[in-house]
């Protein structure tokens, strides 16, 4: 699958600044960036990304919250989702897995290398 | 950034921040594209109505009304003119279909934008329009490699910043610890201290200082327990704690000896306060 434009959900402003420096000049995509659920599903409304990169860990809104109203959307109910989290214990990563996503990257992302995990886990959908 | 062009090209910027308009003013002028600024509506609308502009940058909220009226003004005459919508956050999906959809606005891009950043948020909306042969340096248009050169350079720059502040940070993660210690039956002081940590997690991680990142993991996962019930932290679960951020300053100091002249000149060392930690 061929990734063109990318959706990144990340409450903190600098990573999220960071993700896309990433995304734009190392992937070469075109990318919208959303703060909470409410503006990343506005988004989704104007225009369906390639791939979705959702934070977990996203006050008011999370990020498994997040995941089942976009899988509800028709426009993106087959998108890929990929979620971001610093979380690691099977307890605390339950309520994403069970969701299916189509990957979970760890934190700390390595920027250098955040385009091709991307692109990787896509391709093995 | 923008590439400089043979074109001059005219953009007025609506925009009442004089920060932010010194930053649109780099951008834009430092890349040969004549611009205006005016920092209410009416003056808006008088300069749109004596000259011809390229391209609209319009700010969220004015003294005078809000961007969207401005636009809707604009669209009447201009329905075609590339604009970029510059705001802090909006929280309502009703405010972005209104730009995106009914008045066809280019981008919706937050004022938390890096100036870097929003110099290629600008150069695709110049390249979509056929402005310019402005091209976005490292972007889809550059050589393969170009991308990741300009990258380099752009996360150097982060680099240079976020180690500039880097004990700042630390020092602001030891004040939020302290005040969720002292008022640990507060949860909103405990939140706002796992999301100033939590913060710090991922960026220290993403620029490669994975020590501060891992012991700040560690703080983060403790800190939570207590979310869920403060007495879960017990007096040596914060020792432990303050034994990690006490070694935030250590690693960092390694890390980078030039800090260390900085750490001498504190009245308050972190192995003053706790002995015990080395």
């Amino acid at each position: 699958m061929k990734i063109e434009h990318i959706l990144i959900v990340e409450d903190d402003d600098e990573q999220r600044d960071l993700y896309a420096l990433s995304v734009q000049k190392i992937g070469g995509w075109s990318v919208d960036l959303a703060a909470t659920g409410v503006q990343a599903l506005a988004m989704l409304e104007v225009r369906r990304p390639d791939v979705i990169v959702l934070d977990v860990n996203i006050p008011e809104m999370t990020g498994p919250e997040i995941f089942s109203k976009m899988r509800a959307l028709p426009a993106t109910d087959d998108v890929p989702i990929i979620f971001i989290t610093a979380l690691t214990g099977d307890k605390e990563l339950a309520d994403p897995k069970v969701l299916e996503p189509a990957g979970i990257i760890q934190k700390p992302i390595e920027l250098r290398d955040f385009p091709t995990q991307l692109r990787r886990i896509t391709e093995a959908i | 950034m923008l590439e400089a062009t043979d074109t001059v090209h005219s953009v007025l910027l609506l925009e009442d921040d004089r920060h932010f308009q010194a930053v649109v003013r780099e951008i834009l002028e430092g890349s040969g594209v004549e611009t205006e600024v005016v920092s209410c509506i009416k003056e808006a609308k008088q300069s749109f109505t004596e000259k011809h502009y390229d391209m609209l940058m319009v700010d969220g909220l004015l003294p005078d009304g809000t961007g969207i009226d401005f636009i809707r003004w604009v669209r009447v005459s201009r329905p075609e003119i590339p604009i970029i919508y510059v705001s802090s956050f909006f929280r309502d999906a009703t405010t972005y279909q209104t730009l995106k959809y009914e008045l066809q606005v280019d981008k919706v891009l937050p004022k938390q934008i890096t100036s870097d950043l929003l110099a290629e948020e600008i150069a695709e909306v110049f390249i979509k329009h056929d402005l310019s042969n402005v091209t976005l340096i490292g972007g889809k248009s550059g050589r393969p490699d170009e991308g990741n050169e300009a990258f380099e350079r752009a996360l150097q720059e982060k680099l240079d910043d976020f180690e500039a502040a880097l004990q700042q940070r630390i020092d602001e993660v030891r004040r939020s610890i302290e005040a969720a210690h002292h008022n640990s039956n507060n949860e909103i002081v405990l939140l706002e201290a796992i999301r100033i940590v939590h913060s710090l997690v991922g960026t220290a991680g993403s620029f490669g200082h994975d020590e501060i990142s891992s012991s700040l993991a560690m703080v983060e996962r403790v800190l939570r327990t207590a979310v869920e019930n403060p007495s879960n932290l017990l007096t040596e679960h914060w020792d432990l704690i303050v034994l990690a951020v006490d070694q935030l300053t250590r690693i960092h100091t390694l890390e980078n000896p030039d800090s260390a002249q900085q750490q001498d000149a504190s009245a308050t060392l972190p192995d003053e306060e706790h002995p015990s930690s080395s």
